[in-house]
């Protein structure tokens, strides 16, 4: 089916600020109303992200882009920093110990802070790995051969200890969870790039634990085609599958006819943006049934990708299908992917638990990460990794060995980020000798969100928002550009 | 202030000059001996503002015009006039078909059915119109339409939100007032005041404890340790949804330092806050309502919910923190420093429950917080509402907020009313008078139609707050009646169509949506009110999409797919977002399938096999009239297969009519 064959020209309709976006105020500015143009930008609009394609801002990205896709690898639940990516030798010391006081002084008064509580030295060992040289637990000793690629950076704090508002913390920015998240953002800010499939495309796996938090890919104020879809990774996107009884045949008959009762209606009515755009989204639908549960498929992969990515291996298979896929979305121009892993919250047994935790996802990881750079796609792909909080360094629960945990730890924990302009290789930022919390280069989540944006060529004051009659930006509560991390 | 980089100075280098050193240390020594603050020598801010809307509502002329004929209602007075001016020209009556369409969609939110239309197509008196008006006004299906437009005000759910959004098992009651205040035409001032103080109402009614569930709807964070930064959310979502959805006001701004904007400062703010800070959400005990058992909460909610709710119950019971009750009862806010004396306050259900302590809710005094942060309270506040709309009294009596539901509802204020009619146009036409209907402040948007929308405010407040007197106002006019028809020479003059040249077309909403696929294939269960059905259960309970579960974290599918409310906060207005996923569950969710299925069924049955008959009927059911005689047949070819095929054919042909923009629009 072709894309509105007649001429769209003009538009009329009080909806006209919904519908019509900036990208088409430009194009009305430089293109006039001719049908291509419009017909081409009804076509994006009607995709259910974004959009603009292939670039939604007037004037194009406002800086330099570095990247032009970002996946977030989420990790929910709080992984300790002490235990995956921050050796704290003097931990390891002082086992069953309490909190020295030089160091619990520093440690700001928030709830469940731990600091009363005795040291639990870390159960993993950390190792150097690659030029660079960086240590890495052996939780991650696959993702450790990636870390030349990977910019590691442990002095991430902010004040927020409980899982819900922490997760909207890491995602939205806020911890109320009112605001757009950064992937809608993102896809308003970038649009998309492919015609078949959502902009920004979001999986959940192991939902253990803390439940996932909507405004995490929610659109906040920003119009909802900008929101993620929450894609089963197993499935695809949700309603692709045509009921049995239909061939294609019979569905582009139906089809056929609903377009025809549309046409004649519009004609009827003279002109309207709006319902050209709905006639359009019927056949953008149809591609995306089309096309997408072929990108879901991953009966064609070859036995090598499988291995790679930990395909038959029960531990890690659900994390690594996500992490292919994610892979073939970037490819089919999925510009914003999350994936979101749950269960690290290891209050008891935090041995057992991140064990687990990395089992399942470590192989994944890095074989996303081999494999997006091998088909050169690391460069123009941020990757992010961390979860909403870290760890206290000191236990909590049951004393017996291997039963300890630990509590939330907001104020100093570890994220890392690859590709996508990324100097990898690097460390960013430190905590205390304890890993309670960062000494040196404190990082916020919206320093962290900026430097994001500015990864993928937005700046966090250009990208705009006009809502309640402010413009709203990404970064509401500050946030500046982490100018190292890209060397 | 004492930063020697001009850049970190305060203020900033445009905005004024630098403290001298003298000031600065005179303001170190007041932190450094404890930032004491003297209520009484903290003057009133003097609050005067030029903005339009935060002056008195006064009831203008209705303008006179050339088209004297064209005028229904004073209502098109103030269009035409406005028309004439810019020289736009109105667009003729539309049919009486589209008419019965458009105010059974916009009143009632369901299609009319094929009888309904003959009868009113056919209605040869002279108020035909006025009578269709007056039975859609009196269904109790008004109700379902209207006051979901409050809900999505009232940013209300049936759960506490945030990370474990426990349900709210007893917050339908509330939803069930709000759809009831409707039907009855409440009086717009009572249905706030039952609102903001029901609680302290007198004489005690139950209908008033359960209108407090519109402070209620706030949401309440699982497990926030810190019991006074949760607390202290609830009240500024309180503040800020009242601010937003009556006052139409951005209040939120002033929470950490005074609106940039707008005349509110941060006193304001937190004074506003002080009419709530002796009060506490939670489940109140009900005198006459009916009682529920405990297992009864099963059928409200998933599977899902239910069992989490019970797992989260259990626990609080072994920590004797709640007991279950048989007793009646509704989710609310209730103070016992000013509410009944009668009404129980019961434990709640939520991971780690802030504390009622009733004498420390009596004792608690507000204070402004510096820059809205509740480890840092400043001064104590007395309750008072923004000094820019007038003077709070000295004294609020025993009933703070019944004191502010009366200011709100005097004539005097300037927003109230103003704000109201606004919301009621704007439901109707899609956007209102004033497009930035929760922003009136001086950043919103300016009225298309100032004193249209003063002698709207005016005739609410003389014709006892009846909203369904400006419902009359309204679609009785010309204005409303207008036909959807492109006029180029128009459309250059005023693209936007915010003259309303031409009736501006739009999409149903989710409910509608769904509601009129029900209409459609005969299988809606029109009950009135009751408990929540949870959105697995539609199916076997094909009730009304406004009756569906709205667990936040668990939304009906059909409002995640055509743009519901996020019910986080307030909404004034859903978006239109168009999109291919809509088609997709249009055209390949089970629950259409299914639609399509019992559509085909009951076209059968009233059909018989005859194609002709067959594709009229379906015409009749989905859209509400006859196709041409090209729809006609280009409907039979779809359906002109083998004898075996006949049946999936017409399914198909059903599900195809459920999906064209005809079906979806309010034309």
């Amino acid at each position: 089916m072709n894309i509105i064959k007649n001429d769209v020209g003009h538009y009329a309709g009080s909806m006209l600020k919904q519908q019509l976006t900036r990208r088409a105020m430009l194009q009305q500015g430089t293109l006039g109303f001719g049908s291509v143009a419009l017909a081409a930008m009804l076509a994006d609009d009607g995709l259910l992200s974004a959009a603009e394609s292939p670039r939604a801002l007037p004037g194009g990205p406002h800086l330099p882009a570095r990247a032009k896709n970002i996946i977030f690898l989420y990790m929910s639940g709080g992984p300790g920093q002490t235990d995956t990516w921050d050796p704290r030798p003097l931990l390891q010391k002082l086992d069953e110990q309490p909190v020295p006081q030089s160091i619990a002084v520093n440690v700001p008064k928030i709830p469940r802070s731990g600091v009363n509580s005795k040291l639990m030295a870390s159960p993993f060992q950390f190792k150097k790995y690659g030029e660079s040289g960086i240590e890495v637990s052996e939780l991650f000793s696959e993702t450790a051969r990636m870390v030349d690629d990977i910019c590691v950076i442990r002095s991430m704090n902010h004040r927020i200890p409980v899982h819900g508002p922490g997760e909207c913390i890491a995602l939205t920015g806020s911890p109320i969870g009112d605001r757009p998240s950064m992937g809608a953002w993102m896809t308003y800010g970038l649009g998309s790039e492919s015609r078949n499939l959502p902009g920004f495309v979001v999986m959940l796996s192991n939902s253990s634990g803390p439940a996932p938090q909507r405004p995490g890919w929610g659109p906040g104020f920003l119009p909802s085609r900008y929101q993620g879809t929450l894609v089963d990774g197993k499935v695809g996107v949700p309603y692709t599958r045509m009921p049995k009884s239909y061939t294609g045949e019979k569905r582009q008959e139906q089809l056929q006819f609903i377009k025809w009762m549309n046409k004649k209606n519009l004609d009827k009515i003279g002109q309207d943006s709006e319902l050209d755009a709905r006639i359009a989204s019927y056949e953008l639908g149809y591609r995306m049934q089309s096309s997408a549960p072929e990108v879901f498929d991953l009966s064609a992969e070859s036995k090598a990708t499988r291995e790679l990515y930990g395909l038959d291996y029960k531990a890690c298979a659900e994390f690594g299908r996500q992490c292919l896929t994610t892979r073939r979305l970037i490819e089919k121009g999925v510009r914003c992917i999350q994936l979101r892993n749950g269960g690290w919250d290891a209050h008891g047994s935090l041995k057992s638990n991140h064990l687990a935790r990395a089992k399942a996802t470590d192989r994944p990881i890095a074989a996303l990460l081999k494999d997006l750079k091998q088909r050169g796609l690391l460069e123009e792909t941020l990757v992010v990794w961390g979860g909403e909080f870290g760890r206290t360094p000191t236990t909590e629960g049951s004393p017996a060995r291997d039963k300890r945990g630990r509590d939330h730890s907001p104020a100093g924990y570890t994220m890392w980020m690859a590709g996508g302009g990324v100097k990898g290789g690097q460390v960013i930022g430190a905590t205390d000798d304890l890993g309670y919390v960062p000494v040196e280069r404190p990082v916020s989540p919206s320093d962290l969100h900026a430097t994001m944006l500015h990864a993928l060529g937005l700046d966090q004051y250009k990208l705009t928002y006009k809502h309640n009659n402010r413009d709203e930006i990404p970064t509401n509560f500050g946030g500046e550009v982490i100018k190292e991390v890209f060397g | 202030m004492a930063a020697k980089d001009v850049e970190k100075r305060m203020p900033p280098e445009r905005e004024g000059e630098a403290l001298s050193e003298r000031e600065i240390a005179l303001l170190m020594a007041w932190i450094d001996q404890g930032f004491q603050w003297d209520d009484k020598l903290l003057p009133e801010p003097n609050g005067r503002s030029d903005h339009w809307a935060f002056q008195a509502v006064s009831r203008p002329l209705v303008p006179e015009v050339k088209n004297a004929a064209w005028v229904k209602t004073e209502v098109d007075a103030f269009i035409a006039a406005k028309q004439q001016v810019k020289g736009v020209v109105a667009a003729n009556q539309a049919s009486r078909r589209t008419l019965i369409r458009r105010l059974s969609l916009d009143l009632i939110g369901l299609p009319p059915t094929p009888q309904e239309i003959e009868i009113f197509v056919n209605d040869s008196s002279a108020n035909a119109y006025r009578k269709l008006v007056d039975r859609l006004l009196d269904s109790p299906h008004y109700g379902e339409r209207w006051g979901r437009y409050w809900l999505d005000l009232a940013r209300w759910a049936e759960s506490h939100g945030y990370q474990h959004d426990i349900p709210r098992p007893f917050a339908w009651r509330y939803r069930e007032y709000v759809i009831d205040s409707f039907n009855r035409d409440k009086p717009y001032d009572r249905f706030l005041k039952e609102q903001i103080a029901g609680d302290e109402m007198q004489p005690y009614a139950d209908e008033n404890i359960i209108a407090t569930g519109f402070l209620a709807a706030a949401r309440i964070s699982g497990n926030n340790m810190d019991k006074a930064a949760q607390r202290n959310d609830v009240l500024v979502d309180m503040v800020n949804a009242t601010g937003s959805a009556v006052l139409g006001l951005t209040m939120e701004c002033a929470q950490c330092h005074n609106h940039k904007f707008d005349p509110l400062s941060q006193r304001d703010y937190y004074r506003l806050q002080a009419f709530f800070v002796k009060g506490q959400l939670g489940n109140l005990s009900l005198q006459n309502a009916k009682a529920y058992e405990p297992r009864d909460l099963e059928a409200w909610m998933s599977k899902g919910a239910y069992a989490f709710y019970q797992r989260e119950a259990n626990k609080l019971v072994k920590r004797g923190l709640f007991v279950e009750s048989e007793k009646a009862h509704t989710w609310g806010f209730y103070s016992p420093a000013t509410g009944d004396g009668g009404v129980t306050r019961m434990p709640v259900v939520n991971r780690d429950p802030i504390h009622y302590q009733s004498e420390q809710l009596k004792q608690t005094r507000a204070r402004l917080l510096i820059r809205g942060d509740v480890s840092k309270p400043g001064p104590q506040l007395d309750s008072g509402w923004p000094v820019v709309l007038g003077k709070t009294p000295d004294s609020l009596g025993e009933r703070p907020r019944v004191a502010l539901a009366d200011w709100m509802a005097s004539p005097d204020n300037p927003l109230v009313s103003r704000v109201w009619v606004n919301r009621l146009w704007q439901y109707h036409f899609g956007e209102g008078i004033v497009s930035t209907a929760s922003d009136f402040g001086t950043l919103g948007a300016k009225p298309s139609h100032p004193k249209l929308l003063d002698w709207l405010a005016a005739e609410l407040m003389d014709y006892k707050w009846s909203s369904k007197h400006i419902h009359r106002l309204i679609v009785m006019s010309n204005t409303y009646q207008q036909v959807r028809k492109y006029d180029s020479k128009n459309a250059a003059l005023d693209p936007e169509n915010r003259l309303l040249w031409n009736w501006p077309r739009r999409r149903l909403q989710a409910e509608a949506i769904r509601d009129s696929v029900l209409v459609a294939t005969g299988e809606l269960d029109v009950t009135i009110g009751g408990p929540s059905v949870p959105v697995e259960r539609e199916e076997s309970e094909l009730r009304r999409t406004v009756y569906l579960t709205q667990r936040r974290s668990e939304m009906p599918p059909v409002m995640k797919m055509f743009d519901g409310p996020e019910n986080v906060s307030s909404c004034s207005s859903r978006g239109v977002s168009t999109v291919a996923l809509q088609p997709l569950y249009l055209l390949n969710s089970e629950f259409m399938s299914h639609r399509a299925q019992a559509l085909a069924d009951k076209v059968k049955s009233q059909a018989g096999a005859e194609l002709d008959s067959q594709v009229e009927i379906l015409f009749l059911r989905t859209l509400g009239r006859m196709p041409d005689a090209e729809e006609l047949k280009n409907g039979k070819a779809m359906l002109d297969v083998v004898k075996a095929e006949r049946e999936d054919a017409l399914v198909r042909l059903c599900l195809a009519l459920l999906n064209v923009n005809e079906f979806v629009y309010i034309p």
